[in-house]
């Protein structure tokens, strides 16, 4: 694990959580993404076969509901994450004393 | 023959439970609940059991309206299931408490007129103030406060609406101007708005009080801030009532107010948001709790067949999951102490029981394909659909990723997973377990055989299915949609990292604003003008004497002081309980 300890590029940042587990058992945690990886791709082109009945036009195209899901929480984290936490995200022991 | 409203039971077993100790209450603590369920299924389609009050009044305490069945049903299942949970802990005063919490919402569920609706809405507020307050500790005795005084402000302002309102119907001629039907401001109602008289204004007072309880912003703050304070098993019970009452009520007098669709937008978001930045496990769920009731506030708002049976359904699914992910992460509490994500972890390793059932809750609240939150939030965003409301339609699939996101992923994967903090804690006592399990149950059950719950919605369709949940389109979307989300997570984690930090809300403006205001600006104030604090409250007590011209002598007898807000309320809320039985019994 030392290894990784210095390394800021972004694999390392997104590693870094899963580093008590990766040492704990690899295997696991590979067996995990392979799956994840894969079911994520069947999914998104499993629309090739679905017909989705539009309500709005967008809802209807191929991968919407993916690329919107992904979208949308991206869009969130980052929200809550740099522009209402800069404002309102205090120590937790703000009101303690 | 039922002819008693059945959330009596539990309201007056609970006064029974301090008398009685070892396996007969726990026993009692069971039965009381389960006698509930049954007597709620007892009571006649046609019952209409009401008592006269004052002169000419008449208050109905027993009458079905549409959404009755399924809260008192899920009201009664969650009475039951809370105290299977909390059957091991010794407090005196919280399993009582709650369980004068829960046979109110039952007991609100059943009411035919405002007033009775209002007395037990009340009675809600005691209960839930009691069980914030056997958390015991010095946080939850000032959180209960606060909690309280939000409430019974919030049952003042209601109260102000009833009352313009019945006095407007009375000077119309109306006979019985309690009747709840009265009350059923709907679209029309509300829409054709007008300041001519002081009836007038009641319907944004009453819809102000009802969105108090179900904690829409800028109100909501007090359910995040009281809520985790309470006890292990305290806020698996408080998760349950008082916002699905609220969205019971709505349902009753508001459905269709255009209004409430942005209401419950703001509400899907703002739970996620402050979801996302909270650190302590059970302030995650409570803001997620906000989060979905905004899906059961916009579906109200939608106000067609279809968007009230989901709202509905939504709230009877909700009750079952968010227990279940709060007596996970209660049972974690339990047994480990910590509440905080950057102190746990890991705990995969030795509470397997308490981690499936806490996964299983997480996917329901995620609403994943064969879980109950598939079944009963995607008829809700069906209706916007349907209606073609695009902007809802969108805000909802978004925070429909969201709930995955915040809920679904993050609180089992910080708790369970994620880092080995090295903590080794079994699996909780038994009753805990059994609990967990017969809720995690009830979330794939509900998934998978839905066609019971779906019968007793407000609107169940006599011929055919009212709803198709598990279309080949419906399903690939959803999935869609909720792994991709989780596919967010875990590329946005480094981002997402605990930190040791709340995040301010509305509740700051009582908890810091006024303080210091006071302190800082009002008092110096006071005092350069020669007031001492005394002079300025007698001088107010004087002016309240002759206001109402008593004497100076009553003004010593500590009865006739000035009464804060919340003690009034709860005296008039228990005369006129009192009452109640009284009328009733004669």
């Amino acid at each position: 694990m030392s290894d990784h300890d210095n390394d800021t590029g972004i694999i390392a940042k997104l590693r870094a959580p899963w580093q008590s587990m990766l040492d704990e058992s690899p295997k696991a945690v590979r067996t995990f993404w392979v799956v994840s990886l894969v079911l994520l791709l069947l999914i998104a082109f499993a629309d090739i076969f679905v017909h989705h009945h539009e309500h709005f036009g967008i809802d209807g195209t191929p991968g919407f509901y993916s690329l919107y899901g992904l979208g949308a929480c991206v869009v969130m984290v980052l929200g809550s994450k740099f522009v209402v936490a800069l404002v309102l995200k205090r120590k937790d022991t703000y009101y303690d004393d | 023959m039922i002819e008693f409203p059945p959330g009596l039971i539990l309201v007056l077993g609970a006064l029974l439970l301090p008398f009685v100790k070892g396996p007969v209450r726990g026993a009692l603590s069971l039965l009381l609940p389960l006698a509930t369920l049954v007597a709620v299924w007892l009571v006649p389609d046609d019952a209409n059991v009401t008592v006269s009050f004052l002169q000419g009044m008449e208050m109905t305490l027993v009458k079905w309206n549409r959404p009755t069945a399924v809260f008192a049903t899920i009201f009664s299942l969650m009475a039951f299931g809370g105290a299977l949970f909390a059957l091991n802990q010794n407090r005196k005063v919280e399993l009582p408490a709650a369980f004068v919490y829960a046979g109110s919402a039952v007991c609100v569920t059943f009411a035919g007129d405002i007033l009775s609706l209002f007395i037990f809405w009340e009675l809600m507020a005691v209960g839930s103030s009691i069980v914030v307050w056997s958390g015991n500790t010095e946080a939850s005795g000032r959180a209960g406060l606060r909690y309280a005084a939000v409430h019974f402000l919030g049952g003042a302002v209601m109260m102000a609406g009833i009352l313009a309102h019945v006095f407007a119907l009375n000077a119309g001629g109306v006979e019985n101007p309690l009747l709840l039907d009265y009350f059923a401001f709907g679209p029309g109602g509300f829409d054709a708005l007008s300041f001519n008289g002081p009836g007038d204004i009641a319907p944004f007072l009453i819809l102000i009080g009802i969105l108090i309880n179900a904690a829409t912003p800028p109100f909501g703050s007090w359910l995040a801030d009281a809520y985790p304070e309470a006890s292990e098993s305290g806020t698996v019970f408080l998760s349950a009532f008082t916002t699905k009452t609220s969205v019971y009520v709505l349902m009753i007098l508001f459905a269709g107010t255009e209004l409430l669709i942005y209401a419950g937008m703001m509400m899907a978001v703002y739970g996620i948001v402050y979801a996302i930045l909270e650190n302590d496990m059970r302030r995650i769920l409570a803001y997620s709790i906000v989060n979905q009731v905004g899906f059961m506030v916009c579906g109200i708002g939608i106000g067609t067949e279809m968007a009230l049976n989901g709202a509905a359904a939504h709230a009877f699914a909700h009750i079952i999951y968010k227990a279940l992910l709060l007596m996970s992460a209660g049972s974690v509490l339990y047994m480990t102490g910590k509440r905080k994500c950057t102190d746990l972890g890991g705990l995969y390793h030795t509470m397997p029981i308490t981690m499936w059932c806490g996964i299983i809750g997480a996917l329901a609240i995620s609403a994943f394909p064969w879980t109950s939150g598939f079944i009963s939030k995607s008829m809700i965003s069906q209706a916007a659909a349907d209606n073609h409301l695009f902007a809802a339609w969108m805000v909802l699939t978004a925070a429909s990723a969201g709930v995955f996101l915040h809920a679904g992923i993050k609180f089992p994967w910080f708790v369970f997973f994620q880092k080995d903090r090295g903590l080794r804690p079994p699996d909780p006592p038994w009753n805990m377990r059994a609990a967990m399990i017969f809720f995690a149950v009830l979330c794939v059950a509900l998934g998978v055989w839905y066609e019971p719950l779906y019968a007793i919605l407000p609107f169940p369709n006599v011929n055919g299915p009212l709803y198709e949940p598990y279309t080949v389109s419906h399903v690939v979307s959803q999935l869609q949609l909720l792994l991709w989300s989780g596919l967010a997570f875990f590329l946005l984690l480094p981002v997402l990292k605990r930190t040791l930090t709340i995040t301010l809300d509305f509740d700051w403006f009582y908890r810091r604003f006024v303080p210091v205001l006071w302190r800082s600006v009002l008092k110096p104030v006071v005092t350069v003008f020669g007031w001492s604090r005394d002079v300025f409250f007698i001088e107010s007590k004087r002016f309240a004497g002759a206001m109402t011209r008593a004497d100076t002598e009553a003004a010593r007898i500590p009865l006739f002081r000035e009464w804060s807000l919340g003690s009034a309320m709860v005296l008039i809320t228990f005369f006129l309980f009192v009452f109640l039985v009284v009328g009733y019994t004669h």
